[in-house]
């Protein structure tokens, strides 16, 4: 009886064993998708890009190869992809594998299969340009693609940006409207006052993601937040010791004013937004966190008209990575990604790069509101800066 | 790995020839090679990333400010200028040093003392229903710790991050200070609430194989209960507490998602959030750097640790005679101790656990009415509307419909089953390689390597192979986006345990019984598969176990390392949770759990051993 357990006990063992070790020690090839281009320039060939983009693009032909190649892999930040892959599937029976990472987690593993020779993404949709421009397009290791028809419809803002920009996002001031009929603050300064001692909350700028540019705009426009200043409260500002500017001294009084941080941007606006709250806090968030306000029922409005800006915008972009296995799929999604695919993105809180598109209800137009856009390669070329600076004044 | 061996000389060959009658020479070089590359090499790896320049170093402004040309790869001091004697120490280093050791401190504390009194509760009092109680109480060591604390979140919630208050203010009225909503006191009680259930385990286990007339003795002689307790109870499970210490310990420096949900909001860092944050920024060598501070404390706390009371450790407590432990009479408190032991397996066992499968079938989060269930999060179809005309779960499916639940799911299982097994052979080996050749360096090596991924934290380790594997090794092919990666580097995280477990099966078994196998002819392969592997299989298998449910839950040392095709259910988990969709996360910790009991129940079913020994 014993004997028979142990027999059975080990056998178990042993197939698990098999089951498992199979896909351990079978070819790779297929599964992780290494192909076989000699050369970076071999594959822009069969792609179709870098030096060997047409001048006009051949959707027939895109589509046919498209099909052909019958798969397409997304690397995106958002999880509003499921929605837009699932009807691209439908439309051009292709399968589709979207995979909704964190910004950095994104980059990170892009870098890193790339540099072990793993190429699974035929298209990256994210935002985090200042990563995207500066370590893959610009080193060769990604490339800009949009359809040469939507080129003239984008807007003239991001014209000369070097990455084919899909939509704009943003990140600004949030109110709860059940107790403010009116937003409570018409400056980022009014954020420093004491009335707002621990009620204005954001994701952690230092957990990867947009806010941390948003941050650094601040810096970068320093002497127009040292004008505000005198503005807003009739004396120069003084800056603290060792403080470089007055952007930076934003910096350093709003996380003296005690800014509560959150590992993600939904739960500041909820925390904002919810319903029945005395003192309801302030948020830091991305506008289009208006959907939770039927799926969550939040009170919550975005304060657009504030001093110096109402939003500050950044991109999400869209790029094939070179070796993409799918090249022709992914163009074929790019162009879906500015048409039907849009659909999913088309909500408040959104700016689409097209300027042809109507805007999502209650979203104001970009020229009614005051702005100050993205600008990746002061981002990149500055982020540890201010990471430094954040760190030595973010602890209690 | 034998090549390497054959090639460097035959003077080496002939010894391994004559040593053939020692076959744990020869096992015990094969895992020593295996111990450097898989173990030695990560380390010297991620000293040698933080004093080298990588590409984005670029843009440090103590690089830009040098004014010497930028060159990739080239030596450089200047993360370690940075973390250990800039204006950056303190918030990037020392605080968060000082954070992470009251936490681990609180945590230690707590778990140990709360898990030993709940071991020898149920394990040698006469408590009633001790035996159910046991098998809920080791619960928590299936549910990933960071759970505990989104449960936490929602049951005290104050008004500090504004948003709805959490349940307890709701029901009670009474406002929730900020020091127990968020920060110190609450990481240490969730840490402390998953944690406990180490020592419990491991205790329980060694109060278990105390012969109780060993204490009976010493009552015949006069001593008194207390000193009974003291003299020789104690010091009989020391080395058990001392385990219990030394993996509470390590961990608590590691853990990673409890003080970023609970820390965060009120900036409350950690070595491992600040190390996260660093590598996030891209700024590696600051963070292995701080990765190497967290390898010594722990090295140097368990090495004191080992040498106070590790040193009068071992004591033979297998008689090979029966033995029998009498329960100790409760008397009166039987029934106030069964009352308190019920009501903490409600509240902090049952109740997280609750709240969590509550989450799934909630349209909104937190809102408790009926017309908020919905079971889209479980099998609703891709694309459904929900009551307020939104499209549900951003047009994912329920995560029964959806194919790469059952991707992770796979991954995940066969992921645990491999590593288990895999763990659970090597330990037996190395426990052979390290009791048979006891003093020799070989076996001091070996037992060295094997106890170093102990200290090194899970996130850390993790983030070493990623720089490592990325690009071929040797014989070794570029691993990352593999499915073998993931075995080796959880294989390579268990080894710790495994040879502890190998070690201690093995000691058991006096050599004895192996030289009578060889005097009657029995050779190598046939003393391990008659002897050693019947003698240890319990102990194999209560280490496969373990490895099992580790491995499935097993969240900040694969995290970096898994590809879209290789992702496991808890990487989707924390993917979930992250952007804020809870009640898809939360769902998919449900199945782990299902996947982990039925685990248990299956082996239990095969093997008389369970979590929970000697109940």
């Amino acid at each position: 009886m014993k004997r028979r357990k142990a027999t059975l006990l080990s056998s178990m063992f042993v197939l698990c064993l098999i089951i498992s070790l199979a896909p351990v020690f079978s070819n790779g090839q297929q599964e992780d998708g290494r192909k076989s281009f000699d050369s970076a320039e071999e594959w822009e060939q069969y792609a179709g890009l870098g030096q060997y983009r047409p001048k006009e693009d051949d959707w027939e032909e895109i589509e046919r190869k498209a099909k052909e190649e019958g798969h397409l892999v997304v690397y995106c930040n958002s999880g509003s992809i499921f929605d837009s892959v699932r009807t691209f599937s439908e439309e051009y029976g292709i399968k589709v594998e979207p995979y909704d990472l964190a910004t950095g987690s994104l980059y990170e593993k892009l870098g890193r299969e790339q540099k072990a020779g793993v190429y699974n993404c035929d298209v990256v949709l994210s935002s985090g340009t200042h990563t995207l421009n500066n370590e893959f397009v610009k080193r060769g290791t990604a490339y800009r693609f949009v359809p040469r028809y939507i080129e003239p419809k984008l807007l003239e803002d991001i014209e000369d940006q070097p990455l084919g920009i899909q939509r704009l996002g943003g990140k600004a001031v949030a109110y709860n409207s059940e107790v403010y009929d009116k937003p409570p603050v018409d400056s980022w300064w009014d954020l420093t006052r004491p009335e707002w001692e621990n009620r204005l909350t954001m994701k952690d700028p230092m957990q990867g993601g947009s806010e941390i540019g948003m941050m650094m705009m601040f810096v970068r426009n320093s002497d127009l937040m040292a004008e505000l200043y005198m503005k807003e409260f009739g004396e120069p500002i003084e800056l603290s010791e060792g403080v470089e500017n007055a952007g930076y001294e934003f910096v350093k009084r709003l996380i003296e004013n005690g800014i509560v941080l959150t590992s993600s941007g939904t739960p500041a606006a909820i925390a904002a937004g919810t319903k029945g709250q005395e003192k309801p806090p302030l948020a830091i968030v991305s506008p289009s966190k208006m959907k939770y306000r039927e799926t969550n029922n939040l009170a919550f409005e975005i304060a657009w008209n504030l001093d110096p800006v109402g939003s500050y915008v950044s991109y999400q972009a869209l790029a094939v990575p070179i070796y993409a296995p799918n090249p022709h799929a992914a163009k074929l999604y790019i162009r879906w990604a500015y048409e039907e695919g849009f659909e999913p993105w088309n909500q408040t809180g959104t700016w689409p790069a097209r300027k042809d598109l109507p805007l999502p209800p209650d979203q104001p137009a970009l020229s009614d509101v005051k702005t100050w856009y993205e600008d990746p390669d002061y981002i990149y070329e500055h982020i540890v800066e201010f990471q430094d600076f954040w760190i030595q004044h973010q602890s209690n | 790995m034998s090549d390497l061996a054959i090639q460097s000389g035959s003077p080496l060959l002939r010894r391994l020839k004559r040593n053939y009658s020692q076959p744990q020479r020869i096992i015990g070089l094969i895992l020593l090679l295996l111990l450097l590359f898989f173990v030695f090499m990560p380390m010297v790896n991620l000293l040698y990333t933080s004093f080298t320049l990588s590409y984005s170093d670029q843009r440090l402004p103590e690089v830009k400010a040098s004014g010497v040309e930028f060159e990739e790869g080239k030596f450089s001091l200047v993360h370690f200028r940075r973390v250990f004697m800039s204006k950056l120490s303190k918030p990037m280093l020392l605080i968060p040093l000082m954070n992470t050791l009251l936490i681990t401190a609180g945590l230690t504390i707590l778990s140990i003392s709360w898990g030993c009194l709940l071991a020898w509760l149920v394990v040698r009092t006469n408590l009633p229903g001790k035996k159910a109680l046991a098998n809920i109480a080791a619960l928590p060591y299936i549910i990933p710790s960071w759970v505990i604390s989104l449960a936490w979140i929602n049951v005290f919630k104050n008004q500090r991050i504004g948003g709805s208050i959490g349940w307890f203010e709701y029901m009670t009225g009474i406002a929730i200070p900020n020091w127990f909503a968020y920060g110190p006191v609450p990481i240490i009680i969730c840490l402390s609430l998953h944690y406990y259930a180490y020592a419990f385990i491991t205790v329980s286990g060694a109060l278990a194989s105390i012969d109780s007339r060993l204490e009976e003795t010493g009552e015949l002689l006069g001593a008194n209960r207390w000193q009974v307790m003291r003299k020789i109870t104690l010091p009989l499970v020391m080395p058990s507490i001392l385990a219990a210490f030394i993996l509470t310990f390590s961990k608590g420096i590691g853990t990673f998602g409890t003080p970023a949900f609970l820390g965060i909001p009120v900036r409350y860092y950690t070595l491992s959030t600040q190390l996260y944050a660093n590598v996030k920024n891209g700024l590696e060598g600051d963070a292995y750097l701080l990765a190497i501070v967290m390898i010594l404390i722990s090295g140097i706390t368990i090495y004191m640790n080992v040498k106070v009371i590790g040193a009068r450790k071992s004591y033979v407590t297998i008689a090979g005679k029966g033995f029998r432990a009498k329960p100790i009479d409760l008397g009166k408190l039987k029934h106030v101790v069964f009352i308190i032991m019920v009501l903490f397996v409600i509240f902090f066992v049952l109740f997280p656990i609750y709240i969590l499968l509550a989450q799934t079938f909630m349209e909104a989060e937190g809102d408790y009415s009926m017309a908020n269930f919905t079971t889209h999060f479980w099998i609703g179809e891709a694309g459904s509307i929900g009551s307020k005309g939104q499209v549900m779960g951003m047009g994912e499916s329920g995560i029964l419909r959806n194919p790469s639940i059952y991707q992770g799911a796979w991954n995940s299982l066969r992921l645990a089953v491999l590593v288990s097994f895999l763990a659970a052979v090597i330990g037996i080996f190395l426990g052979y390689a390290i009791v048979r050749g006891k003093g020799t360096i070989l076996s001091k090596m070996n037992d060295a390597l094997s106890f170093a991924p102990y200290i090194i934290p899970g996130i850390a380790f993790g983030a070493v192979y990623l720089g490592m594997f990325a690009q071929p090794r040797g014989p070794i092919p570029a691993l990352y986006g593999t499915f073998s990666l993931l075995v080796i580097v959880s294989l390579a995280k268990r080894l710790p345990f495994s040879s502890r477990t190998g070690t201690s099966a093995m000691m058991q078994i006096d050599r004895e019984l192996e030289e009578a196998a060889g005097l009657v002819g029995a050779g190598f392969f046939k003393k391990f598969t008659r002897i050693i592997y019947p003698l240890t299989k319990s102990g194999f298998v209560a280490g496969f176990l373990l490895s099992f449910i580790t491995t499935m839950r097993e969240l900040s040392l694969i995290v970096l390392l898994v590809t879209p095709k290789t992702k496991v259910l808890t990487t989707m988990i924390f993917r979930y949770a992250e952007s804020g969709f809870h009640q898809f996360g939360d769902a998919i910790t449900m199945i782990i759990v299902v996947i982990s009991i039925t685990g248990t129940l299956l082996i239990k079913r095969f093997q008389s051993t369970s979590l929970v020994k000697g109940v």
